[in-house]
């Protein structure tokens, strides 16, 4: 069971790390609009696909 | 044969020559968008999303250059004409058309809002112009406004105590997992002790907020609505702490982080949706538009453009429509000297016009008067003050309530029961949707008013509507468009000594009998001036008068009621004599005839109130289901309204839109109007009394069922507590869950009903 004192110190480092990426996340303005991005994702470009299908060429 | 539908905006098409455009605009648009790597935006178009309906571009060519002396990086963008996804994809796509200028362009569309990353060595200039000729009307924002900065500072705070507390908050789950599970020895005091360490800053840090409403509860003499909370907290912390120094083992910090967390969630929302409802741009920017520059600055402004700040005019004249500020409809002519607005609309340029700036942003008249309408708004309205009231009490109760149960269950010897429930008891008593959500519903109908155009000096206003079943309405401006027509004929019959005098009579007044009248001189005889007319004088609801080489003339309504119109006599010897009567011709506004069946249906009664002839009333309205009454002075008509709605003009019935229990004024000047009436519309029409009719009653119906789910989850919530049914963990999920659900509850449904 003392592999406790491995585990746990390690799985608080990652959830620290990914805390700590949240938070640099945050400061940079990522979170401040929140309504923009839902609109981007319905945006179809068929340049792109256009784009894709050359390069298979 | 079927409507012709522009390619570019989709309005109809009625220009013979262009024929799949509806304006000249359009089709430059058209065929900018389509030679270039842009032409997918108009299949994007199809396939999308709109917000707005477009309309037609206007082809004005600008003067951008003094974009090049912003040094503003990234340059921040007011748009225009943004209505769909389409409009997104075209705007981000910007370094395509300015690879030398433009690294990369970012849209905010809650806020219109263009974000550029500029080159070194970018000509700005280039990038205003290439958006203009995509069809919209890019406006230069001046440096991050204080209060937004604040606002954008302190959400990003708030985010990340949120985000510290719930990791801190899921570690502590896992913390607790082994302690769960009945491990010992060792072992167990090692969870124990990085649950309490992990707890620390949840509550010191995550938690601050807590002990800072409270503070300032205490110094400001009202009941903090956190007290409850932060002893929950406190008792939770400092007796789990305790636990684990003596062993006892009897730990809650899973619950406790987990409240933090919660609670900071749900209060992050009620804030991001309050600041959703008040920072809508739309309708404001429209008014004035956003300004980049300084004092003493010269600007040009072009037809069709709103004056973005409070000016005067240097060089070259145009007609401006200053309705807001004057209440006059027509356009004024405004040359050097003249001081001008923000707000108001130029209508034609003569030759150009060039104003120095005087004031700007903040300290313009309209921003003045707005933010003097603002602070009015935060005034609480009788409901929010009971209330709020109650809800201390509730408190108190609830405080009582926690203390008799530990004596209790102390004296009874259940001490650790007894901690649990009393806890639990703490923490899932709220009122929230009393304290919290009544003022977030007012706020969210303002805002939705505001967005229809549609100012409220009060929300009080909102309430007093709900006891409201008789509707009064003025009628020339209100019911009609009040541009009234003359029979042509009538001008054209005066003698010119007549019309000079009618000049002037006319002149200075703003009835819309007098304006029509100048209006129709000035048409048919341009080369006649104003006769030198003394001792002018208006009498409201009555007429004009002056005198003309010492005989009184004057223009009144018609004294003999069989003969409608309006009289212009000149009094010699003290008797009138009457030289001409005109007859005027008035529309009546196109949505009145269902509009009245609507508000009928709703169980309004309606009635007129005007100072105009029965007759005339009578024919213009008397197939509506409207009681008539006519031949008012304005202080019969106050007489009428006492508890009932008025609808009219914000100056020329002030008496009786103060003496209403509901003011509307629908046009006016808005500084005067809206101390008289409670409510200003801004927009032209009568469509702002269904519109806020209904607002008040969904207020009230959204705050109803606010109580009602809270002082449920209150009741059920409390009883399960102190019967030992609920655990601290789930009073610390189920109590943030209600506060969402109120939160939520008032935002959808206010949202439904701006719709």
């Amino acid at each position: 069971m003392s592999i406790v004192y491995v585990l746990v110190p390690f799985a608080l480092l990652m959830g620290f790390g990914f805390l700590w990426m949240f938070v640099a996340s945050a400061r940079s303005g990522q979170f401040e609009d929140l309504v923009t991005p839902a609109y981007r994702i319905l945006m179809d470009e068929t340049e792109l696909k256009k784009e894709k299908k050359n390069e298979q060429v | 044969m079927e409507a012709r539908l522009c390619l570019h905006c989709g309005q109809a098409v009625s220009d013979p020559v262009l024929l799949d455009f509806c304006c000249p605009g359009c089709a430059a648009v058209y065929r900018i968008l389509k030679s270039g790597p842009f032409a997918e935006y108009y299949r994007m178009k199809q396939d999308g999303v709109c917000f707005e309906k477009s309309g037609p571009v206007s082809l004005m060519v600008r003067d951008y250059s003094f974009w090049n002396q912003s040094q503003a990086d990234p340059l921040k963008i007011y748009i225009e004409g943004i209505h769909c996804t389409a409009c997104v994809w075209l705007l981000e796509r910007l370094p395509l058309a300015l690879p030398s200028d433009v690294e990369s362009s970012v849209i905010d569309l809650s806020r219109s809002l263009l974000s550029v990353r500029v080159r070194s060595g970018a000509v700005r200039a280039r990038i205003a112009e290439t958006i203009a000729s995509f069809g919209y009307k890019p406006h230069l924002i001046e440096g991050e406004e204080g209060a937004g900065k604040l606002l954008e500072q302190e959400n990003r705070r708030r985010l990340i105590d949120l985000g510290v507390a719930g990791a801190l908050s899921g570690n502590v789950m896992l913390m607790s997992i082994p302690l769960y599970s009945g491990v010992e020895g060792g072992f167990q005091r090692v969870f124990e002790w990085l649950s309490l360490l992990l707890a620390i800053p949840s509550v010191f840090y995550s938690g601050r907020s807590f002990f800072q409403n409270v503070a300032a509860g205490i110094r400001n003499r009202i009941f903090p609505i956190d007290g409850p909370i932060l002893l929950a907290i406190l008792v939770a912390f400092f007796y789990s702490a305790h636990s684990v120094w003596i062993g006892t083992h009897d730990l809650y910090f899973d619950s406790l982080t987990a409240l933090i967390f919660l609670l900071l969630a749900s209060r992050y929302l009620l804030s991001r949706i309050r600041q959703s409802s008040a920072l809508n741009p739309g309708i404001l920017n429209a008014f004035h538009p956003p300004f980049q520059g300084e004092n003493g600055d010269l600007l040009r402004l072009f037809p069709g453009d709103r004056i973005p700040v409070d000016g005067k005019v240097v060089s070259g004249g145009a007609w401006i429509d200053q309705s807001h500020f004057t209440g006059e409809s027509r356009a004024v002519h405004q040359k050097t000297g003249d001081l001008v607005y923000a707000g108001s609309l130029i209508v034609e340029t003569d030759s150009g016009l060039v104003i120095r700036v005087e004031k700007k942003g903040r300290d313009t008249r309209l921003q003045q008067f707005l933010q003097r309408l603002s602070d009015a708004t935060k005034k609480r309205t009788r409901f929010e003050r009971t209330t709020e009231i109650w809800a201390g009490k509730l408190l108190w109760m609830v405080l009582l309530v926690a203390a008799f149960a530990s004596g209790y269950f102390y004296l009874s010897g259940f001490g650790h029961e007894g901690m649990k429930r009393v806890l639990a008891l703490l923490i899932v008593t709220c009122p929230c949707a009393l304290a919290l959500a009544t003022p977030l519903v007012y706020s969210l109908a303002s805002g939705g008013l505001l967005a229809r155009g549609i100012l409220l000096k009060e929300p009080e206003a909102l309430d007093s509507a709900l006891s409201v079943r008789d509707l009064y309405f003025d009628k020339t401006g209100t019911l009609t468009y009040g541009d009234l027509r003359l029979e042509k004929t009538a001008i054209r019959a005066l003698d010119p000594k007549h019309q000079s005098i009618l000049l002037a009579l006319t002149e200075r007044s703003n009835h819309p009998a007098s304006r029509c009248i100048y209006r129709e001189i000035r048409e048919v005889s341009p080369s006649v001036d104003p006769a030198p007319v003394s001792n002018w004088v208006e009498i409201p609801g009555k007429g004009v008068q002056g005198e003309f080489s010492g005989v009184l003339h004057g223009l009144r309504k018609h004294p003999d009621s069989e003969r409608l119109g309006v009289q212009f006599f000149q009094e010699k010897n003290g008797e009138a004599h009457e030289l001409f009567v005109f007859r005027f011709l008035d529309r009546l506004r196109d949505e009145i005839p269902a509009l009245f069946q609507k508000l009928k249906a709703s169980g309004f009664r309606l009635h007129l109130l005007t100072g105009d002839h029965l007759d005339s009333a009578r024919s213009a309205l008397g197939h509506l289901p409207i009681e008539i009454h006519a031949d008012l002075s304005p202080e019969q008509k106050a007489e009428f309204v006492r508890n009932g709605m008025m609808v009219g003009d914000g100056v020329n019935d002030s008496l009786a839109l103060v003496k209403a229990r509901v003011g509307i004024a629908v046009q006016g000047g808005m500084e005067a109007a809206i101390e008289s009436a409670g409510v200003y519309t801004l927009k032209p029409g009568l469509q702002s009394v269904p519109v806020f009719l209904a607002t008040s009653k969904k207020v009230r119906k959204v705050l109803l069922s606010n109580f009602v789910i809270s002082t449920a989850f209150n009741a059920l919530g409390a009883t399960l507590a102190l019967s030992g049914h609920m655990s601290p963990l789930l009073a610390a999920v189920l109590m943030p869950l209600s506060a969402t659900t109120v939160f939520v509850n008032s935002r959808i449904r206010m949202r439904e009903a701006s719709k």
